[in-house]
């Protein structure tokens, strides 16, 4: 094989440079949140006082709270979420459920099974598809249900918006369940900073492997099968690390769709949830960076590392597939749609450093590490790269994933303890050391397919396979 | 995840001072070890990043696992001593003699005596506590958590309060008051919290003086601990901070007295209606109904109905409602019109409270009312008809 020329040799010189630049960079800045998020918690939890929050059920005091559940083909898990969110331990709140025009039985089974019927209702202003009805129950629940024509997920908050009177709103995804004291943990930063806190968002576990009656966790257990194991980790590396640090420097960018409380009026302020996203929690949260920045107004946007919302994760590859796809479909759309906060002087901690990541770690990442694969291997073939350095990137590579997953466990082991036996502590170690052959490769490969997608301004949410909470944990 | 400041600094200095020290210990092996032995720089750069690496997953690895070995080895070791222990606590608590045998049994497992005390200290009165503090003098625990209340460690500190709250005063009352003037407050509202379980005479003051200065959070969780003593607190404490004119300390008090929901007979509330600020006449309003009826009151709550500020508005159509003032008619039909949605509200459902004569009116403004004001009529009716769920909250 011939020498390659001489500017091949330097491009990949510069190549190789800006590499080990890009990857000593990411790991400093993963490894700061993660060692950031420990300290963080652990200071947060010496503060709680777990005695003190049963007092605080009891206090008349407590903001009032509505639920908001958008709802799209639900019906395999809509009645058990419902009964779920009416049954939490808070004094003071309503459900609102948007039906968002679903085709299945959606809507019919929850007039059936909470005895609805229709409902003057006033409904705000908030520009939402049209509204078919607005349903109570007969019976002394406080469950609103909205019936309105397909808009998607920001349009069915919205309308869900529109309908809730309480000073906060949750955003809770009907296939989610949440533990009975979840709410009053989430909402305790508002009472904590009162009127200085947006919004809060919780922490989202996998439910898949753990035992569901009747709408509640009864048992805590890692999955069985790899694929929602995986998904273990990488939740709990996402959440007790990157968030648990963004909150403590007020630069949270995310509150999970999946369960957040918002202040009603600073989310009508910012004109709502943004229907031409698919990453609707994520902008509407920068949104609220950005405007309260340039307003120049304290504030806080909180992660609460306590309070838990299950959810059930794909099972299947082609369901995963689509869900990475979208969710990093909305990170860019999100981060195109407030570049200008970028490095400007009036956006502080969010512009200097939580978007930068975003944009270098969260949506370029995908196309380094891509990039870096091909030009090692490619480097290999031409006789650039040395085979023993390749190997060796690789292998330090691996290890700092597996340190950082490694890091999450023993976080959760260190803090919230939630998994209780050394068998489930065992497999979740495995999981942290196997998903990075293989796993973490295709999830980049997906994100950089979504990072395309996103660039392109593909839309559209792709169908999640529901297969009930209680079905899932007997297969598991 | 809310912290403090000084929590804060010492978060960024722990997390700084582990990062510079795991970046010492990449520089270390490099030159020290790989340096000597790996020709290429790069190489023993890349090298001593893995082995760092490596270690610390192994530390934490096996840090993980013996921490959860060792939970559950004292786990199982509390299930098999516990019974013993509590055996001899109710016997020293009874008043028969047993520290010899306690002492014994704490040579060898301390941390189970400790909590079985504690457990013990929690539920026994009189004689049996005074006799179970003895023991824990004797014991040196008291000593024990006194030196623990003096740690940099908030978890600790809280412990240490709790636990001494539980013994008499004469054994323990100085650093109770040192720690109601601790510089946290979480560990202020711990103390008070577990000082009000055990209150001695003269502390009630004290303690409610931690619930006017206090967050919002000390306010709701010491109201609800306080609510046994509300009577006694509403003859001089509370008259005397509504009196005070400090205006956190008045909506503080007000807060308080909404919480109890009681019945107190406090006409210092009257004149706080005309407070200049809206918040305090907001919380004097929604309390009317938990004092005297004063022969002030309608003329009042008429004067809340034009208050310039919606939120006291829409309290005072609620209030109006509550006390079915029927003068106030014209001026809930006013607020009917209102733009504000919530006083709308809360003025039909006012209305379909007051009678044949506001369910007339209801009537005629569903047909010839505002858009907003028909609304807010039809589903007033609606409520009043069929939901028992949906009742407007005062």
């Amino acid at each position: 094989m011939t020498a390659p020329p001489v500017f091949v040799r330097g491009l990949y010189e510069a190549f190789e440079w800006s590499m080990i630049f890009y990857v000593s960079g990411s790991n400093a800045v993963y490894f700061f949140l993660m060692v950031l998020g420990f300290f963080a918690l652990r200071s947060h939890r010496a503060r709680q006082n777990a005695e003190a929050r049963a007092v605080l059920l009891n206090s008349p005091l407590l903001p009032e709270v509505s639920i908001i559940m958008p709802a799209y083909n639900e019906a395999l898990t809509v009645a058990q979420s419902v009964r779920s969110m009416l049954d939490l331990n808070y004094p003071h709140y309503d459900v609102i459920v948007v039906n968002d025009g679903s085709k299945d039985d959606t809507m019919r089974i929850l007039i059936d099974e909470f005895h609805l019927c229709k409902s003057t209702r006033r409904i705000g202003n908030a520009v939402t598809q049209p509204i078919r009805g607005v349903y109570r129950s007969r019976d002394p629940i406080r469950l609103t249900v909205v019936d309105k024509e397909n808009g998607g997920k920001a349009d069915a908050l919205n309308a869900g918006l529109n309908v809730a009177r309480s000073p906060l709103v949750a955003a809770v995804d009907s296939d989610s369940l949440l533990e009975e004291d979840a709410l009053l943990h989430v909402v305790e930063p508002f009472i904590e900073n009162p009127g200085k806190v947006l919004a809060t968002g919780g922490i989202i576990r996998v439910v898949n492997g753990c035992s569901v009656e009747r709408g509640r966790v009864t048992r805590i257990a890692t999955p069985s099968r790899v694929l929602p194991l995986f998904q273990t980790i990488e939740y709990l590396r996402a959440f007790l690390g990157g968030r648990v640090a963004f909150s403590f420097l007020n630069s949270l960018l995310l509150i999970s769709g999946a369960f957040g409380v918002f202040d009603r009026e600073a989310i009508l302020e910012a004109g709502g949830f943004a229907t031409s996203t698919v990453g609707e929690d994520m902008e509407l949260v920068v949104r609220l960076h950005r405007l309260s920045r340039a307003r120049k107004t304290p504030y806080l946007i909180v992660f609460v590392p306590e309070p838990v919302c299950w959810t059930e994760v794909p099972e299947s590859w082609k369901v995963l597939h689509r869900q990475r796809n979208r969710w990093q479909r909305g990170t860019v759309e999100s981060l195109m749609a407030h570049e200008k906060m970028l490095f400007h002087p009036t956006f502080g901690g969010p512009g200097w450093f939580a978007l930068p990541y975003f944009i270098v770690f969260e949506m370029l990442g995908p196309a380094v590490e891509m990039a870096g694969y091909v030009f090692t291997v490619a480097g290999i073939f031409l006789g650039i790269v040395s085979v023993k350095i390749a190997v060796l990137f690789f292998v330090v590579s691996v290890l700092f994933g597996v340190l950082l997953s490694m890091s999450a466990v023993v976080l959760e082991e260190f803090t919230m303890r939630r998994y209780p036996s050394i068998k489930d502590l065992a497999r979740l170690l495995a999981a942290a050391v196997l998903e990075n052959f293989g796993y973490r490769q295709l999830l980049t490969l997906w994100r950089l397919e979504g990072v395309w997608d996103g660039l392109r301004g593909k839309r559209g949410w792709g169908a999640m396979e529901r297969r009930g909470f209680e079905q899932n944990v007997q297969a598991a | 995840m809310t912290l403090e400041r000084s929590d804060r600094i010492a978060v960024l200095s722990k997390t700084l001072a582990f990062g510079m020290a795991y970046l010492l210990a990449i520089v270390s092996v490099n030159r020290f070890y790989l340096t000597p032995r790996v020709v290429s720089r790069e190489l023993s750069l890349a090298m001593s990043i893995a082995i760092v690496q490596c270690t610390t997953i192994s530390v934490l690895l096996a840090f993980s696992f013996c921490k959860k070995l060792a939970r559950q080895v004292r786990d199982s070791r509390a299930a098999r001593v516990s019974p013993a222990i509590r055996e001899f606590l109710a016997l020293e608590a009874a008043g028969n003699d047993h520290r010899e045998d306690i002492r014994q049994i704490q040579a060898a497992y301390p941390r189970e005596v400790e909590e079985c005390l504690v457990e013990f200290l929690r539920m026994v009165r009189g004689g049996g506590r005074e006799a179970l503090a003895q023991l824990a003098i004797d014991l040196r625990l008291i000593k024990q958590w006194q030196r623990q209340f003096r740690s940099r460690n908030l978890a600790r500190r809280k412990k240490a309060v709790a636990h001494l709250a539980l013994v008499p005063r004469k054994f323990a009352g100085v650093v109770l008051q040192q720690a109601l003037s601790d510089p946290d407050e979480s560990v202020r509202l711990h103390t008070a919290r577990h000082m009000v379980s055990n209150l001695e005479p003269g502390e009630l003051p004290q303690v409610f003086a931690l619930v006017v200065n206090g967050s919002l959070v000390a306010r709701m969780v010491l109201a609800e601990d306080l609510r046994p003593y509300a009577l006694e607190l509403g003859r001089e404490v509370i008259p005397a901070v509504l009196a005070s004119g400090k205006p956190e300390a008045v909506r503080a008090a007000l807060d308080v007295l909404r919480a109890w929901g009681k019945f107190l007979p406090l006409p210092q509330v009257y004149p706080l209606l005309r407070h200049a600020d809206p918040g305090i006449r907001l919380a004097a309003l929604r309390i009317l109904p938990l004092v005297p009826r004063f022969p002030q009151l309608e003329m009042e709550v008429l004067h809340a109905l034009n208050d310039p500020v919606e939120a006291v508005r829409a309290m005072a159509v609620r209030i109006a409602a509550k006390f079915g003032i029927s003068n106030a008619l014209p001026q809930l039909v006013r607020c009917l019109h209102d733009q504000d949605a919530r006083t709308a509200a809360a003025a039909a459902h006012a209305l379909a409270q007051l009678g044949a004569d506001g369910y007339r009116i209801l009537e005629q403004e569903m047909v010839s009312g505002s858009q907003l004001a028909a609304s807010a009529a039809l589903e007033a009716l609606q409520r009043l008809q069929t939901a028992p769920a949906e009742t407007v909250a005062v």
